[in-house]
């Protein structure tokens, strides 16, 4: 165990190792590939995946690279930290597997969502940097990164002597917690970092967010950690490479059911509670 | 000399950056908040009182043990 406040988590620090760097070429390389592309259908050839083209405020290319530059600050510093308690290998699955998992859930909701792939219409970024990963900014799902890897840390620290489970719950609660205040106030008419397309009267609203959001926020954090809490030290029994197809099977099927999960728990909320919106002064 | 007074800045700020991270995102939606213009929204920003309290004493604990020999 390395560090303070590590709960049950294994250090697997050893040093990088020829598999270790074969696979940060083949993600890298993965991922900027997608980034170009995104980048280019986003900026200028908007029409390919209908991208709404809203006027919002403070948002030139300035204020895009900004946003760009914090968020990449802050998730190199968590990832050195991370490199430091767990190792290369862990660092990279956490790196790569919540930037995945969260990114992508992301997109499917918002490109199902426009072009009526599911029942009910979901949101879209109207703000948060240049480059892309398909319709959601690079630096959201760095954010996530940042959320996932930052909120599991102060879960450990706290309760050290939680499992996974319990550690991975507590984290998620922190995260949706801060979602609380922070989704109505970025999406407020004065921000506008992202747009949320539902209608007041189409389902249960929280502060003005459809209520499923804050169910989501914890659900995606609380699935991608306690996937990674458990198998960030399978490579010890059994190899890196099987070990690393395992869990990338085990993301996308955590994928498949956690979109499943959603849908359901939306219309789920249509059938059964008030289509109100639970509001403080009209916040 | 102690291996903990070769400590740079750096490694501190690595030391307290998921800490820092969250503080910042909390700091951001705060400052974000002055944009709206209703003061409920200060009302609503009280619900985030767990997470910040998590924050802050985390950031306490990581400092007391760092102060241990």
């Amino acid at each position: 165990m390395s560090g303070t406040g590590q709960g049950t988590v294994i250090a697997t620090h050893s040093g990088w190792d020829d598999f270790d760097l074969r696979l940060m070429k083949i993600m890298g390389a993965c991922l900027g590939l997608i980034f170009i592309i995104s980048t280019y259908l986003h900026h200028w050839a908007p029409h390919v995946l209908q991208v709404p083209q809203t006027p919002v405020p403070d948002n030139t290319f300035l204020d895009m690279l900004n946003m760009e530059i914090l968020t990449l600050v802050m998730a190199g510093l968590c990832g050195i930290h991370c490199y430091r308690k767990f190792g290369p290998y862990a660092t990279m699955l956490f790196f790569v597997g919540s930037f995945v998992f969260t990114g992508t859930m992301e997109n499917i909701m918002i490109i199902a969502g426009r072009f009526e792939l599911i029942p009910f219409k979901s949101y879209y970024f109207n703000k948060g940097g240049f480059i892309l990963y398909f319709d959601v900014p690079l630096s959201v799902c760095l954010g996530w990164f940042v959320f996932a890897y930052s909120s599991v840390y102060i879960a450990g620290i706290i309760f050290p002597k939680t499992g996974p489970i319990a550690r991975a719950a507590i984290a998620s609660f922190i995260c949706m917690d801060i979602d609380l205040w922070s989704d109505p106030v970025m999406t407020h008419p004065a921000n506008m970092y992202w747009t949320w397309l539902q209608d007041r009267d189409a389902t249960t609203h929280l502060f003005s967010i459809p209520l499923y959001n804050f169910i989501g926020w914890f659900g995606i954090i609380f699935f991608f950690e306690v996937l990674w809490l458990y198998t960030q030290d399978w490579h010890l029994t059994m190899g890196k490479e099987k070990a690393t197809g395992r869990f990338f099977i085990w993301l996308i099927t955590l994928m498949a059911f956690y979109m499943i999960l959603v849908i359901g728990m939306e219309l789920l909320i249509r059938a059964t509670l008030p289509h109100v919106n639970y509001t403080i002064g009209g916040i | 000399m102690t291996e903990r007074a070769k400590r740079s800045w750096f490694d501190v700020l690595v030391d307290y950056s998921p800490i820092l991270a969250l503080l910042m995102v909390w700091l951001s939606v705060a400052t974000k908040a002055t944009n709206v213009g209703n003061p409920y929204t200060w009302v609503v920003g009280l619900t985030t009182l767990p997470a910040l309290f998590a924050i802050l004493y985390s950031g306490w604990i990581v400092y007391e043990q760092n102060q241990q020999p």
